[in-house]
Parts: structure tokens; C-alpha cells; sequence
């Protein structure tokens, strides 16, 4: 799949979250509780070669999670998702309209939008879609990255780009970082369109292999945010997520 | 005969066609809460902006667009739009502009070589794309060169020269590829 913001072809494994819950149903069948789901699923790839990896989580709409109830001691109700590539979520996530969310976190080198309209055929055309040679002035009818409403609710824990960033690779020095709108990165052109997140989100290190530039552009026009934190994690946190029990003051850096 | 007139008649329709103009003019825009100045190119009743990476200027007129930057000492970007379309169509077409790449190495210049040849490297907006690269000796420092053709449609191509020196190519060609990638029309 071409990332526009990476300016390349990512190689994307996609996770097909709706059959994680069947395979998750069958863990949890099992009647010793240390062989149930414990809410964590960790991806890597260690293929050989330098192509920029991702896995891209799918049907999302409904998660899976442990059995237990939802104020079980040990917390691990919900369902974490962490890598050490990039992960993206395609469309709707824990959303499922039967239930309330559970607590999502997802963990990534970066994490990135895609909305329920992304069609990797258009992936790599212009934002706004391809010139039409027969009508000039014109675009092709669907070849537009446009981006249609969507909703997540997880946290995200990520790493970001930051202003003045200089890629080690080419030695060429970034830009603004985007700011802390743009730490789920977009893909799409969102003009008028409601990405609706609740959430958190936790910036944890500077990307190492997600390095692309933060532009608008030809990369994304920004959607309209309805975002809001998840209080419930204060209760509830994700499964597998550390709980600090102290912090310090540090020096102000601008990301 | 037929030929001839869809010949004919692409000739007429480019000739209307030819929009572009590299004239680069700075436009005020808000992107995603941030006021910035864009580089930008009228085409037609449209504008093409580029978003080139932080401390690079461009400058041009018509046909001829112009980037450079002090943090990449010696190396530039030439962007050039082609009278006549070049990017090869078959092997004798690569041979041909192959050999005038090598023929653009600087006059005293040593050990030239034909470093890549790549078709299609930059497969976006559904553009036909060719590259080739050359190295060479000037005086004991490593220099490099490319060129990348770029047919933007029917009747328009880009032709995207880089050179400098082989320890500032990398970020050069960088700045062009980033060009090319944020290049797009509203």
C-alpha cells in the first residue's frame, strides 16, 4: 500500500480483527483462567529486507477481549494491539453498537488513519483525485483519496516526528512536527468530514522507521475533530499498559 | 493516414493544453492550523503547490524552476519543462538519453559512470516516470548527477535534474523527490 506521507509503498500484513474475536472465544472456553485471552496481542515482522512494515487492523468495529467482568481485579478486560512497526486502523474501531467500548490501546512506531472509504487503488493518486485527459479540468469519478466518517475509540501510543527533525537517511531537515492534532497521522482528504476519537494519547519516543514529513498537501486535508478523552481508563485502564505510580518534572521540549 | 490526423489533431490539443508554467509564486495557506507560505505554479484555471522541505528556495520563470538550499553547499534542483517529451519508450530510447546524460558530465571530468537506470520510480498520481543517475570525478571530489522525466499527462513532462556533490546528492534528491510527492493541483 503507497503511504503518501512515508513516500513509499509500505508492506502491509492486515489483521482481520472480527477473526481474532472467534479465535479469542475458543481461548476463552478453556476452563483454566491462565490459558484465556489476556487482552494483548503483540505483532512483529521480521522479514530480511528494508521495506517500511505495518499491520493494519481491520473490522475493528467489535474487539475482542477477556471474559472476565469488567471490574475483575486484575484488569484485563479490553484489548491491547502493540508492534514495533507501524499499525494502521482501517475504519470503524470499538465501536460495536451492542456494547460500550472496552479499553483499546493501540502501540506502534506510528498509527495511522484510514477511514471506511480507504481504497488502496487510490492510495497512490493525488489527494483530490486524477486528472481526467478526455474532460480537461476535470478528475476520473472515485479516484480521489476522499475520506468518509469515521469513529475510533483507543488510546494510542505512538512516536511522532519532531519539528526540525533531521532524517538521518538523507540528511534533510523536517518542518513543523503537525502538533499534537496530527499525531494519529492521515491519509486522506478529510475536508468536511467528522473523525470522531475517544481516547488518549501518549507520545512515547520519536518514530524510528514511520519518518515521513508531516505536510498537508498532497497527503491529507484535515477532518473534522470530534475527539474526547476516555475517562473510563482511569478505572479501566488497557491490558498490558503500564500504570505509573510517580513522575518528575522535566524540561520543556517542543514537539 | 489515420495516424497522421490523431497526430494532428494531439498536436492541436496539446497546444491548448500546455498550462503549466513554472513561475514559481508564494501562496498564503492554512495548513491544518498552521499559516504557511507555499511555492505554487499556475496550471490553467488551477495552481500546483509543492511543499519542498524546510530551508530549500525556488526560484524560475516559465519553463524553468530552480531549487536550492545552504544546507546542501554545492547541489541544486532543475526543474524543466520539456518542449518535447523524452522519457524513453523502449531500450533504444534508454540508450539514447542514457548517452546524454553521460554527455552532461562536467567538461574534465573522470571516471563518468552510468550509475542506475530505474523506469517507473516514482509511481504516483499516474504519472510514466524514468530515471537514470551518473557519477564522475572532478578534481579528486566525487560528483553526481540525475535525471528523472516525468510525464505529467498527454502533452506535458517534467524533466527533474539533480547534481552536486556525491556527499550532498542524497539530500538534494531528496528534496526533489519531496517536490514531486507533496506536487499537487486545486
Amino acid at each position: 500500500m503507497y503511504d503518501a506521507r512515508e513516500q513509499q509503498n509500505v508492506s502491509i500484513t492486515p489483521v482481520d480483527v472480527s477473526l481474532l474475536n472467534t479465535a479469542v472465544n475458543i481461548m476463552n472456553s478453556a476452563s483454566n483462567p491462565a490459558q484465556q485471552f489476556n487482552g494483548i496481542i503483540y505483532f512483529t515482522d521480521v522479514s530480511p529486507d528494508n521495506t517500511e512494515r505495518a499491520f493494519r487492523l481491520e473490522n475493528g468495529s467489535m474487539l475482542p477481549t477477556a471474559s472476565v467482568p469488567v471490574d475483575s481485579p486484575n484488569n484485563v478486560r479490553g484489548f491491547s494491539v502493540a508492534s514495533d512497526a507501524g499499525i494502521y486502523i482501517r475504519g470503524d474501531y470499538n465501536t460495536y453498537a451492542g456494547a460500550a467500548p472496552v479499553p483499546s490501546a493501540v502501540l506502534a512506531d506510528a498509527v495511522m488513519i484510514l477511514s471506511n472509504a480507504w481504497n488502496d487503488a487510490n492510495a497512490a493518486n493525488p489527494l483530490y483525485g486524477v486528472d481526467n485527459p478526455a474532460s480537461p479540468g476535470n478528475i476520473i469519478a472515485g479516484s480521489a483519496r476522499a475520506a468518509t466518517a469515521t469513529t475510533v475509540n483507543t488510546a494510542i501510543m505512538a512516536g511522532t516526528i519532531p519539528t526540525n527533525y533531521v532524517n538521518p537517511n538523507t540528511g534533510v531537515t523536517y518542518g513543523p512536527s503537525g502538533g499534537a492534532h496530527n499525531f494519529p497521522r492521515f491519509l486522506e482528504n478529510w475536508t468536511g468530514v467528522p473523525f470522531n476519537f475517544t481516547g488518549s494519547m501518549v507520545q512515547l519516543f520519536t518514530s524510528a522507521i514511520f519518518t515521513g514529513a508531516w505536510t498537508t498537501g498532497n497527503i491529507y486535508a484535515p477532518p473534522i475533530r470530534n475527539w474526547s478523552c476516555n475517562q473510563d481508563f482511569v478505572k479501566h485502564p488497557c491490558p498490558g499498559v503500564f500504570c505509573f505510580s510517580s513522575y518528575s518534572r522535566g524540561a520543556w521540549r517542543r514537539y | 493516414m489515420h495516424k497522421i490526423t490523431s497526430f494532428a489533431a494531439m498536436l492541436a490539443l496539446c497546444a491548448t493544453a500546455r498550462a503549466l508554467d513554472l513561475t514559481p509564486q508564494y501562496v498564503d495557506m492554512d495548513a491544518d492550523g498552521l499559516r504557511i507560505k507555499l511555492p505554487s505554479f499556475q496550471d490553467g484555471a488551477k495552481r500546483v503547490f509543492i511543499m519542498p522541505p524546510a530551508g530549500w528556495r525556488i526560484e524560475g520563470s516559465s519553463l524553468r524552476a530552480f531549487l536550492s538550499s545552504d544546507t546542501a553547499p554545492g547541489a541544486n534542483v532543475t526543474f524543466l519543462l520539456s518542449p518535447k517529451p523524452m522519457l524513453p519508450k523502449d531500450e533504444a530510447g534508454q540508450k539514447s538519453v542514457g548517452a546524454a546524460l553521460l554527455a552532461l558530465a562536467e567538461k574534465d571530468s573522470e571516471n563518468v559512470k552510468l550509475e542506475a537506470e530505474q523506469p517507473d520510480p516514482l509511481p504516483i498520481n499516474g504519472w510514466k516516470t524514468y530515471l537514470l543517475r551518473i557519477s564522475y570525478d572532478i578534481a579528486g571530489t566525487r560528483y553526481a548527477k540525475s535525471v528523472m522525466f516525468v510525464r505529467l499527462n498527454d502533452c506535458e513532462e517534467l524533466q527533474v535534474f539533480v547534481s552536486g556533490p556525491a556527499t550532498q546528492f542524497t539530500k538534494a534528491t531528496s528534496a526533489a523527490m519531496t517536490c514531486l510527492r507533496t506536487w499537487h493541483k486545486k
